[in-house]
């Protein structure tokens, strides 16, 4: 039912699939199934998040028609828009993806509901789950969507990339040391949504630098009472205007802290709103997003 | 009533019934018919709505007999609220939402709520009315330990308890659905085989007792059954509205309150109209799926109206 039990159980079998121990070196995914380079590459490929479409397009290259089918709010890259719907990420539908006769599913464990996933197993369908929760399960979903996707090499460069990239921020962090601003990120009003523990926003910002102002929470994104965000009293508030809602909805939020002018973050006029259409999808585009919000928290401090 | 009334009301039914289940299995998302397709996830889900909506019009339709109150439906007695407490822990374990994980916590929390209700009601000169508000007490602390849990879960975990919520049938699995079949069938005609006494329960408790029915033996095998009933549905396909509560009163209005016909023709009537219901909740908005019990009130609830008004005008 909560999505975090899916995740559990998702995680839970990745442990249990730990001892079942595929050999040495092997890739595994999040349901702990090794992964190897199929005898033909995958030609009707099904992602089953916006986040994981980037993932196999990265991969893909120039050869997108593999692609038939994506998740709705698959926006990027606009090639896709022509492939067919499934429905939203969190509730896609079950026959949709049958009837695409897909000869390889991306599926998502920080996301889609676990029960539909293993549905589509049962039904013979080829599922590959990554989970994009932590920025080392993001660097490990290209060598898995390479590896799946039969182009082996080319994930495993993705990967490299994506961890040097990762590895540039944290470099310029670490000569920034001592500046260390504590973040509330803000996903909805009323009830206010925010962004906790064990998520891969949560290590964008250490990898920035930056802490999450409610990094000790153990739910994934919480709903925080407004006195609790008082108490804490964030250096920055940060609304991320994910795509597909007028902005005007966003500006309101951040209004909504005006009258709180003993906060930090509102004496400082750190109260923003950030575009997160980038920042909030795990892929190789969240390097564009962390510059972004790299620009945003330390503006001067760039190179 | 007319004589020959519940006969065409049958024939109607099964024949609205089965165009309804034809239709169920031949529309889909997918424009070609897939043989595949239509027995893994098209027919499990027709049979697997047919039972539940089967099993909640007579549970509802029994539970109005038994206290004598228009107003109940399966989910008055708060056995459902026990189902729905069930499968969110259940959930909250980390178990799978399938009918060996949360399935089985759902049909549990069910069961302690009833039995909890059976000890109330066995208890020496509880009567019947106040049993009915307990169902009610109890409804209302499994719901509100539901929204308790819901206020402090994760933002992301509500979207499928709610979906639950309203009903649910895109778990069905060919297993499972033969085996609710099974379950419902047999407490139907358990239900069904007292309609002797549900018809004297019509009368008042005292002229039931005079007519030579053991009201309280009757009673308990009625909650039981009942609960069993709802136990079963819900915890296979969420909390479907409307179902239990509507379809017996619309089999009364045309085919009259005895038991002997009103439990049979709520059985089908209720499988028919529940697999009406979710092949629209699967169609009306694809590729999104509709929570069914959104789809059973929006069109049962003006055309339940619409019956009630057209009645009083030819009386």
């Amino acid at each position: 039912m909560s999505l975090r039990a899916e995740i559990i159980a998702l995680l839970a079998s990745t442990a249990l699939a730990a001892f079942a121990a595929p050999s040495e070196g092997a890739l595994v995914d999040a349901l702990g199934r090794e992964i190897k380079v199929p005898a033909a590459s995958p030609k009707r490929v099904v992602t089953l998040a916006p986040s994981l479409a980037e993932l196999a397009a990265d991969v893909l290259g120039a050869e997108l028609d593999a692609i038939v089918g994506v998740s709705e709010y698959t926006d990027y890259p606009r090639a896709l828009e022509r492939a067919t719907k499934v429905g939203p990420f969190h509730r896609f539908n079950l026959e949709s993806v049958v009837a695409l006769k897909p000869d390889l599913v991306l599926a998502t464990a920080d996301g889609n509901p676990s029960d539909r996933v293993l549905r589509l197993q049962e039904l013979g369908l080829n599922v590959v789950v990554v989970d994009t929760s932590t920025l080392a399960g993001v660097e490990h979903s290209f060598r898995l969507a390479g590896l799946s996707l039969g182009r082996p090499k080319d994930g495993e460069a993705l990967a490299g990339r994506f961890k040097a990239g990762l590895q540039a921020f944290r470099g310029r962090a670490a000569a920034r040391a001592g500046l260390a601003p504590r973040v509330l990120f803000q996903l909805d009003r009323e009830p206010l949504v925010s962004v906790g523990g064990g998520t891969f926003l949560q290590e964008a910002l250490s990898a920035l630098g930056a802490e999450n102002a409610l990094s000790d929470l153990r739910t994934r994104y919480p709903r925080p009472a407004l006195e609790e965000v008082v108490r804490r009293d964030p250096d920055w508030i940060l609304i991320l205007a994910m795509d597909g809602r007028e902005s005007g909805a966003f500006r309101r939020m951040a209004d909504d802290w005006k009258p709180f002018t003993g906060m930090k973050a509102v004496k400082a006029g750190q109260v923003r709103v950030l575009d997160a259409s980038e920042l909030g999808r795990p892929s190789m585009r969240l390097l564009s997003g962390l510059s972004r919000l790299e620009r945003e928290l330390f503006p001067g401090a760039l190179p | 009533m007319r004589a020959g009334a519940p006969a065409r009301l049958a024939v109607i039914g099964a024949a609205f019934g089965l165009l309804a289940f034809t239709l169920s299995l031949k529309l889909g998302v997918a424009d070609h018919l897939d043989p595949e397709l239509i027995v893994q996830l098209r027919l499990p889900r027709a049979l697997l709505a047919a039972a539940v909506g089967a099993g909640l019009a007579v549970a509802g339709a029994a539970l109005q007999a038994l206290f004598a109150n228009p107003l109940c439906e399966p989910y008055t007695l708060g056995i459902s609220s026990g189902s729905a407490l069930g499968a969110v822990l259940g959930g909250a374990l980390g178990l799978a939402a399938d009918y060996g994980g949360v399935g089985l916590t759902a049909f549990a929390g069910a069961l302690v709520f009833a039995a909890v209700l059976q000890l109330l009601g066995s208890r020496g000169g509880f009567p019947t009315s106040s049993l009915l508000l307990a169902g009610v007490m109890l409804g209302f602390l499994g719901s509100s330990l539901v929204a308790l849990w819901m206020a402090l879960a994760d933002a992301a975990g509500i979207q499928g308890a709610l979906f639950w919520l309203l009903g649910d049938l895109s778990r069905a699995r060919l297993q499972g659905a033969v085996l609710t079949w099974a379950a419902v069938g047999l407490l139907i005609s358990t239900l069904w085989s007292r309609w002797r006494g549900l018809d004297a329960l019509l009368l008042g408790e005292e002229d039931a007792r005079a007519l030579g029915i053991d009201v309280p033996a009757l009673r308990k095998r009625v909650l039981i059954s009942a609960s069993l009933l709802v136990g079963f549905c819900v915890s296979s396909a969420g909390m479907i509205g409307f179902v239990g509560l509507v379809v017996p009163h619309f089999i009364r209005r045309f085919a009259g309150s005895l038991h002997s016909s009103l439990i049979p023709l709520s059985a089908l009537w209720g499988a028919a109209v529940l697999m009406a219901a979710d092949l629209g909740a699967r169609l009306a908005a694809s590729p999104y799926e509709l929570p069914v019990g959104v789809v059973t009130a929006l069109f049962g609830a003006p055309l339940f109206l619409w019956v009630l008004t057209r009645a009083r005008g030819t009386r």
